[in-house]
This record gives C-alpha cells, structure tokens and sequence, in this order.
C-alpha cells in the first residue's frame, strides 16, 4: 500500500509553518529532538530532518493505512502515513495526516520500534564515526 | 476572534493556562505559562493561536543565559581566558564579551564541548594533530574508566582483564594492549581494547 500523501507536501507545508503540532507530540519532541516549539519541529522537518526517512507500511489487518480514531466524520475516513527516520544513532518514528479543509497534523513524534531500521541508522552513525 | 480547532475546524474548544518548565544543558530550570487548547469534538489539545512559541522561546534563552554563566565559571575552574583564545584562534577579549552574556549559540556549544571535555583544549593546543588527539582519548578513556563508581549496582564489572605490556588497565600509566571485558549487567558483556602508547619516560 503506497503512502496516503506526497511526502514533499508535508515538508512543503512545513516550511511554510502549516502544521499543527498536538501539546503530547510536543512534550515528546522536545527530549527527542530538541523541538520545543511547533515552529522549531517544522523547521526540523524542512530543513531535511527526516534523514534517511523509510515509509512504515500500514500494519492493519486488510493492509490500508491507520486511519485517525478521531475524526468527527467518519464517513471521509482521514489516512494516517508513517516514517522512520535516522537521527544520530537515533531511530524515529513520525506519523502525520491532513484532514480535509484543516492544516497538516503531527499525530506522533517517539521512539521506533522498526528494529531493522534502528539497526540501520546506528550503523550509518558508526560508518559516519569511523571516517 | 474565533479560536478554531486545527484539525476538525470546529469552534467548541475550551481554554486553559498550564505551567510547565524548560531547560537547557548546564541551565537553570526556567518556567512559563502556557495557553492550552481542547477541541470538545476531535480532542486535539494543544496551542490552537501558536502563542506559546514565543513564550517558550524565552524562557529557553533565560535558561541559556545562566547556562553561559555557568560553563564560563566552569572553564574558569581549570582555564584562563588567554589560553583558550589563544589556542581556539579567538580574537582577543572574545571570553570577555561572552562574559558579559554577548555569546552566539555556537560560543555557547563549543563551551558545552570544553566544559565536557575539558583536554580537547590541549588537542587545539597540538593544533589537531591526528595522533596527539588520538592519545587525549586514550588518556580520557582510561581517566573516565578509574572514575567509574564500581560499588553502584549497576556499575560495569571487569571480568577479565589482560595487558600485554604487563600493565593493569587501571594503572596510571597504561602501556601497549590492554583488553579489558566489562559486564554491566547479567545480559551484556563488552570488550573494549585500548592501544595505548608507553608514557613519556616509560619503557613498553
């Protein structure tokens, strides 16, 4: 299942400061990636943060991406995308969704549990390291 | 003016003020209210207008400030100003101006760096010779590992320790190849090795 949106739609709108950044989102950016303001995690994500970014494929059971639990219409049902991405030794985890006619959403910034994932990017900070 | 949710553009939100604290490295505590936001329809909660941005700008650069303070009165614990400039390449009066709270964002990491570390100053003062900084980190390594509190529980523990210089990885002057096996925990066992070079005077 290929992601529900152009990943450069979603960096575009953070350049441009169209995104919403929930407080708990927040609360969990700012140990992990030094992001304490909504502002500082667009510009993250702008200014190419998501290195080495992998597209999480949908783990529900007929394949189709999360959708957010949420929405007040269901009926148009609101596709959550998700990525890895290496940050330093770091593995992280972002997912995000645009409901229709609102702003760009940050539904989650933590940790990734994607074990081959955190295995690749330690291993490309240790290559980084050895040169 | 109508505060709408970001993310479902209802207007039935309910406001509230929260307290919460930032800080930075080496910094004080500093803490600031902020505006919250609650959508009663979708449950987003968070800075609907982004008015909390700038007051939680400013309270992490007054976290920054008495961080400056601090590490500059660290440094000042085992450096004097003339000598760092002198070996950083900084022009002279540059700690001086920190001094009196004009430091850019950069000034106040490589501080961090200094304060952390304090012998990378005497790798600039070798002018960033490849070897004598590789022997700092052998001399920093073997400075961090005697400064490790072995009676805590989960200290590492050294299992086996074998030098072939004939040289206990402990000692003060640690020569030749010393492999030295840590366990920090009934899970993990870790092998470090440490090439290290005779000490001046000492024979190998």
């Amino acid at each position: 299942m290929p992601p529900a949106y152009r990943l450069k739609d979603f960096v575009a709108a953070c350049a441009a400061g169209q995104i919403f950044v929930p407080e708990a989102v927040l609360d969990g950016a700012g140990p992990l990636l030094g992001c304490d303001t909504q502002q500082a995690v667009a510009d993250f994500v702008a200014n190419g943060g998501m290195q080495h970014h992998k597209y999480k494929p949908p783990n529900t059971w007929d394949g189709q991406p999360s959708t957010w639990d949420r929405n007040p219409n269901p009926e148009v049902p609101v596709y959550i995308d998700e990525y890895d991405f290496c940050y330093g030794t770091k593995c992280i985890y972002i997912a995000f969704m645009k409901p229709p006619g609102g702003v760009w959403i940050v539904k989650s910034i933590k940790p990734s549990w994607n074990k081959d994932h955190v295995r690749f990017c330690q291993r490309r900070s240790l290559h980084n390291l050895k040169r | 003016m109508t505060t709408r949710c970001p993310a479902c553009g209802s207007e039935d939100v309910t406001f509230s003020v929260v307290e919460k604290t930032f800080s930075v490295p080496f910094g004080k505590p500093v803490t600031c209210m902020l505006d919250r936001a609650a959508c009663q329809r979708c449950d987003a909660t968070g800075d609907f207008a982004k008015t909390n941005d700038a007051k939680i700008e400013a309270a992490i650069e007054e976290s920054e400030k008495s961080a400056l303070a601090e590490l500059l009165s660290r440094m000042g614990e085992f450096a004097q100003s003339a000598y760092v400039e002198r070996v950083l390449g900084l022009p002279a009066r540059t700690i001086a101006r920190w001094k009196t709270g004009h430091a850019s964002a950069a000034a106040t990491a490589l501080l961090r760096f200094i304060v952390t570390y304090p012998w990378l100053l005497e790798v600039a003062e070798n002018r960033f010779a490849p070897r004598e900084a590789d022997r700092h980190v052998v001399r920093a390594f073997r400075d961090a590992f005697e400064r490790l509190h072995w009676s805590e529980p989960d200290a590492p523990t050294v299992v086996s320790a074998t030098g072939t210089a004939g040289s206990a990885p402990t000692s003060a002057a640690c020569a030749g190849q010393v492999t030295v096996v840590l366990s920090t925990s009934a899970q993990t066992t870790s092998s470090v090795t440490v090439y290290a070079e005779p000490a001046v005077g000492q024979a190998a």
